[in-house]
């Protein structure tokens, strides 16, 4: 699987690197640890993969979410102007 | 085209305190492709986590012009503070990035093309890179990169 981000961690024990992958439903980045029985998701509508947060399993598209927050914002400007 | 540009702030560690806050406007849709976090102070073996933060409403800290990538380019519309007095109104779980770090180490994570932090287009919206919680009270650096 192709990563989504990458990261680099220098320290006086040495250099770790490791792949970041994206939840398609929260925006979220997280570290790809094989093995640490940490259960993470894959959504076959967005085809991605999504965190494992319980509030991502519904599939309502990172996108959709901005695009929501947008408008309310629009229309709490509009009431309040 | 995107135009690329990048901030550098500081923070002193503890709970919840901000190195480096990001506020966007209703023009556009900024998205965060590279953080960095390191520490200056005399090495310690302390402990912090770090966390990129969505937040609703911006804090009270030190104005920061943000830096262009590119020089041609035109000032940046997102606007940055850093070393906040008060924190922004964060989203409570709405955290696209974290990672606990040693005081000791650095670390530097990017993302794909495409695969960015995306923030809403509005006035009020934005993300703060801060300490959420710390053990001990050493400055740190933090910055983002972010097109536009």
């Amino acid at each position: 699987m192709l990563n989504d981000g990458y990261l680099i961690i220098t320290s006086p024990d040495g250099t770790l690197e490791a792949d970041t992958l994206q939840c398609v439903h929260c925006n979220k980045h997280y570290i790809v640890k094989p093995g640490s029985g940490k259960r993470r998701g894959w959504c076959t509508l967005c085809a991605g993969t999504t965190c494992g947060s319980y509030t991502c399993n519904s599939c309502i598209p990172f996108e959709k979410k901005l695009d929501a927050f947008e408008q309310r914002e629009r229309l709490l400007n509009s009431i309040l102007q | 085209m995107a135009r690329n540009y990048y901030g550098n702030g500081f923070c002193t560690a503890g709970t919840n305190k901000s190195a480096l806050e990001l506020l966007t406007t209703a023009a556009v849709r900024p998205k965060i492709y590279e953080v960095m976090v390191g520490c200056s102070a005399a090495p310690a073996s302390q402990a912090a986590l770090w966390q990129v933060q969505r937040h609703t409403a911006t804090g009270t800290g030190t104005a920061l012009t943000a830096v262009k990538v590119d020089p041609a380019d035109p000032a940046a519309l997102v606007t940055c503070k850093t070393n906040n007095s008060v924190e922004p109104t964060v989203t409570a779980a709405d955290v696209p990035w974290e990672l606990a770090l040693n005081q000791q180490a650095t670390f530097d994570w990017h993302a794909n093309p495409g695969k960015e932090i995306v923030l809403a287009a509005s006035a009020t919206a934005g993300a703060t890179l801060k300490t959420s919680t710390s053990t001990g009270t050493a400055v740190h650096q933090g910055s983002m990169y972010w097109e536009e």
